[in-house]
């Protein structure tokens, strides 16, 4: 036989306790959770980890996740859960030309949700060059983590043995003066590996005065462009550029190379290198009156996502904020941090890519490409530029089938866009 | 009817997988074929100007891609199926000659490449092909650039290629030869034939579905190649290996916004040329059985 007191006490202090559990729930902060997609996989990525281990530890309900995707698989992701709405990462690191393709497609959240959050995420707190690379049409859509690159790394023993220390005069290295060793190295020393080709023609092209589009139109026929790679060839053809199927890493830290443009994320990785007696200047350049080191940012943005939590907005801003404060930890990765409280920590000052940050001149060399289809110019510049400088393609050839290619796939982009 | 519902519950996890992965992206992607789309908005339906462009308009980028794309393809499966049904078979002949535990041995070996990845083969043989410490120039005393002068390029590529896909061929060759009826070999012997007329008189007719089979299929799968070119060569020299899936990967999915609507053509007319050959085959194998 039921007791009905009996069931009336229980139901009682079930309610009882159940009130006290509600009333504590509610005096906590909602838990936030940010699920990170970024293309850190190599070993910049283990950096990244480590900082995202060091502000969960630190951090008050706020739990980041940190997801490594390679590059080629995360971009074509991110359109697969914009057009579903679901799983899209509340943070997300892209690579500076994407947020214009992104932000000109309208899938970007404008920055100005997380300002209100952290106002401290603003342009003043970080180095110019890397905010304008997540400032779109106006708008600002990323806060940026870094700038990476292509620079020179220089074999300092090699620069004496061959009498070229005069190089470094000026801390600019030419391809002019790539060929004053023409003729004077043995077999299987060069002066350059050519892996990095591209990076070099697109700073060049800069360095000159030019851009891929000048005046807005794509142009990549212009004399520029020719005579850029025309000196490329002339260096191959002297036998200056180690063979295309060459291991160029190898080339260079086995000490077979004067100097190898190589990115800026490649310096962790040289610093292991036992008697490799290396240093760094700006990327090769072809003139060096007026020198140019083309970059790219690594941004933070957020996709639109009208399932975002206010608590993960909270915990994404509070991570941006303990990346812009402990930035100077990333710069081991190799990267040139983009937060501005690096440049006044001593330890990064001492680190080889400091040289493209420690002084206003310095500072003024770096540029970013505001192109909005540099992706398509940089895909055919990779496509093509071995069969350019190795000579298999004629030079002005090469580049009409370029300017051709790169300008059918604008005009698609542009009617699918509806511009 | 009932019949039909006795069935379904075993047919119908099939027809549940065919249709999620094989029917409705086919029919999508035909539909695509037809639009300009970038992924982002809602195709554009442009009805057939994406098949105008590649096939009709030789000032379009995309009509020398397609027929680059699809030169290159045709080339890879004109000298790659002869390779993997004629490797395989004489293999198979070959073991089939030795006891059974050493022939089962050597089908393991000749069947393990099969199991590793693409992207792993390929590391191991650009390592082999390379031209500074690679075990093929060293051993031949050789200096060839093999991945970046032709035709070595390809050669590198089909090597990749026979490699890891003679396993699967090779099993099958091997059962069917084993099933070829021992008295018809014994006539052929007691005729005067010779070991090579009694393959073309009696192995060969004997195996011809087999054989069939395995060249439809390995016809299909020979026009979808996308790894060994691009982890060999890149699609490089000049474009000279660059495959028809590699543009349309690269238009649908590379770097900056994508182009399905063309990409999708590209696929679409891959298909239809496909479809074409193995309709030819198909007919071709009935053919025969109607002998």
């Amino acid at each position: 036989m039921v007791n009905p007191t009996r069931v009336v006490a229980t139901v009682c202090a079930v309610a009882a306790t159940a009130l006290v559990v509600s009333a504590c729930s509610a005096g906590e902060e909602e838990s936030g959770e940010v699920t990170f997609w970024n293309p850190l996989t190599g070993a910049d990525g283990e950096f990244m980890s480590t900082l995202v281990s060091d502000f969960n530890g630190q951090a008050e309900a706020c739990v980041v996740d940190f997801q490594p995707i390679p590059a080629d698989d995360l971009y074509p992701r991110l359109y697969s859960v914009v057009n579903t709405g679901e799983d899209i990462p509340e943070l997300l690191l892209i690579h500076g030309p994407r947020v214009t393709e992104f932000g000109g497609a309208g899938l970007l959240e404008p920055l100005a949700s997380l300002q209100e959050i952290n106002p401290e995420l603003n342009r003043d707190n970080y180095l110019d060059v890397a905010w304008d690379a997540g400032v779109f049409d106006g708008v600002e859509y990323a806060v940026p983590l870094d700038l990476h690159g292509i620079v020179t790394y220089y074999n300092a023993d090699l620069l004496a043995d061959y009498g070229v220390e005069h190089w470094l005069d000026d801390g600019i290295v030419t391809t002019e003066e790539l060929f004053e060793v023409e003729g004077q190295l043995p077999d299987g020393v060069y002066a350059m590996p050519g892996l990095f080709v591209p990076a070099v023609v697109e700073s060049q092209l800069f360095n000159v005065g030019s851009e891929f589009a000048p005046g807005g139109e794509l142009d990549l026929t212009q004399q520029a462009m020719v005579d850029i790679y025309s000196d490329l060839l002339a260096l191959d053809e002297a036998g200056l550029i180690a063979p295309e199927d060459s291991d160029d890493y190898q080339v260079f830290n086995s000490g077979q190379a004067l100097v190898f443009p190589d990115g800026t994320w490649a310096i962790s990785n040289r610093n292991s290198i036992d008697g490799l007696n290396w240093g760094l200047s700006y990327n090769l350049q072809a003139d060096a009156s007026s020198p140019v080191n083309m970059l790219e940012s690594h941004s933070f943005v957020q996709l639109i996502d009208g399932g975002r939590s206010e608590a993960a907005d909270r915990c994404a801003a509070d991570f941006l904020e303990y990346l812009r404060l402990n930035s100077a930890y990333w710069g081991e990765a190799g990267q040139v941090v983009a937060s501005n409280v690096a440049f006044e920590d001593p330890a990064y000052s001492e680190l080889p890519q400091a040289l493209l940050t420690n002084t206003e001149e310095a500072r003024s060399t770096l540029a970013t490409g505001e192109y909005i289809y540099t992706s398509y110019v940089m895909s055919a510049l990779w496509d093509n530029s071995q069969d350019i400088v190795r000579g298999r393609i004629p030079v002005e050839e090469a580049l009409a089938a370029m300017q051709n290619e790169v300008a059918g796939k604008i005009a698609e982009a542009e009617a699918a866009s509806g511009n | 009817m009932k019949a039909t519902l006795r069935a379904l519950p075993f047919i119908g996890p099939h027809l549940v997988i065919f249709a999620i992965f094989a029917l409705i992206p086919t029919v999508y992607g035909f539909y695509i074929a037809f639009t300009r789309w970038n992924i982002i908005g809602e195709p554009t339906w442009v009805g057939f100007d994406n098949f105008q462009q590649i096939l009709f308009e030789p000032e379009s980028p995309f009509y020398s891609q397609f027929r680059s794309g699809l030169a290159n393809t045709l080339i890879f499966v004109g000298i790659a199926v002869p390779l993997l049904i004629v490797v395989p078979l004489l293999l198979a002949l070959a073991i089939g000659g030795i006891n059974d535990r050493g022939a089962n041995i050597f089908q393991g070996v000749f069947y393990i490449p099969g199991l590793i990845s693409v992207s792993a083969g390929a590391l191991a043989w650009s390592l082999m092909f390379n031209r500074d410490f690679g075990f093929i120039n060293n051993v031949f005393g050789t200096d060839i650039s093999f991945t970046t002068t032709q035709p070595w390029a390809w050669v590198t590529i089909f090597t990749l290629t026979v490699w890891a896909g003679i396993g699967g061929n090779l099993i099958i060759y091997r059962s069917a030869i084993a099933n070829v009826p021992e008295q018809l070999r014994e006539a052929a012997q007691l005729d005067g034939a010779g070991s090579v007329r009694q393959f073309f008189a009696v192995v060969l007719p004997s195996i011809r579905f087999p054989l069939l089979y395995t060249l439809v299929m390995t016809t299909a799968l020979s026009f979808n190649v996308y790894g060994q070119p691009v982890m060999m060569t890149e699609g490089g020299p000049a474009g000279t290996t660059t495959v028809l899936m590699m543009d349309i990967r690269d238009l649908a999915f590379g770097d900056g916004p994508a182009i399905a609507g063309i990409a999708a053509a590209m696929s679409v007319m891959l298909g239809l040329v496909l479809m074409a050959i193995s309709a030819i085959q198909f007919r071709v194998m009935f053919r025969s059985s109607d002998d």
